[in-house]
């Protein structure tokens, strides 16, 4: 029953994606990165949550993969925003 | 359910209700950076919250558990980097220049807002 919860909060987390994804869609590039960024955190707590509720141990190593991934072309965005003229 | 269950899933959902609340917050201001201090509110306070029923709970095995649970501990070490490097891109871009304005200096000195 717990573990079935965990896939209820997966999927809510998955719906928070929406409000970053509307604004990556209709606001400037630097509102886009910041939504980006939260998206690709709502991404590890998702498959952190399947993992749990799936008891899957192949979820665990791409949630931390997406999280530095994540981070990773955070900065490069930034790097690049920076530089625009 | 056992009380850890209970505690596992009274965490779980404190940690989604947080993070929803940053999504809604992104969503809802227009500001670059209201939207960059609550997308890194959503970082700190709902992985560790997630990251703690995980560990309760328990992903399925050992090192998953610990995988899941250093998944969260990037988020909440090193996107405040990310968002930090955020800021000042967009500081560039709204104000062409990084370094403190004239009026950011005048409140400090005066102590001003204390």
């Amino acid at each position: 029953m717990s573990r079935s919860l965990f896939l209820v909060a997966a999927l809510v987390l998955l719906a928070g994606c929406l409000p970053a994804a509307a604004v990556a869609l209709r606001a400037r590039p630097i509102d886009g990165v910041v939504a980006v960024q939260l998206a690709g955190a709502l991404t590890t707590l998702v498959l952190v949550c399947l993992a749990v509720g799936l008891r899957q141990s192949s979820f665990p190593p791409v949630a931390l993969i997406v999280a530095v991934c994540a981070a990773v072309g955070g900065l490069v965005w930034a790097r690049f925003l920076d530089r625009e003229p | 359910m056992t009380a850890s269950q209970v505690i596992a899933q009274v965490l779980l959902w404190a940690g989604v209700a947080a993070v929803i609340a940053c999504c809604v917050g992104v969503s809802w201001f227009d500001n670059v950076f209201d939207r960059l201090h609550y997308a890194a509110a959503a970082t700190t306070a709902g992985p560790v919250l997630i990251a703690a029923a995980a560990i309760m709970t328990g992903a399925g095995s050992a090192s998953g558990t610990v995988e899941a649970a250093a998944a969260c501990a990037v988020l909440l070490f090193i996107n405040p980097l990310v968002t930090h490097a955020l800021a000042r891109a967009a500081r560039q871009l709204v104000y062409q220049d990084v370094s403190p304005r004239p009026e950011d200096l005048a409140s400090r000195d005066t102590g001003a807002g204390r």
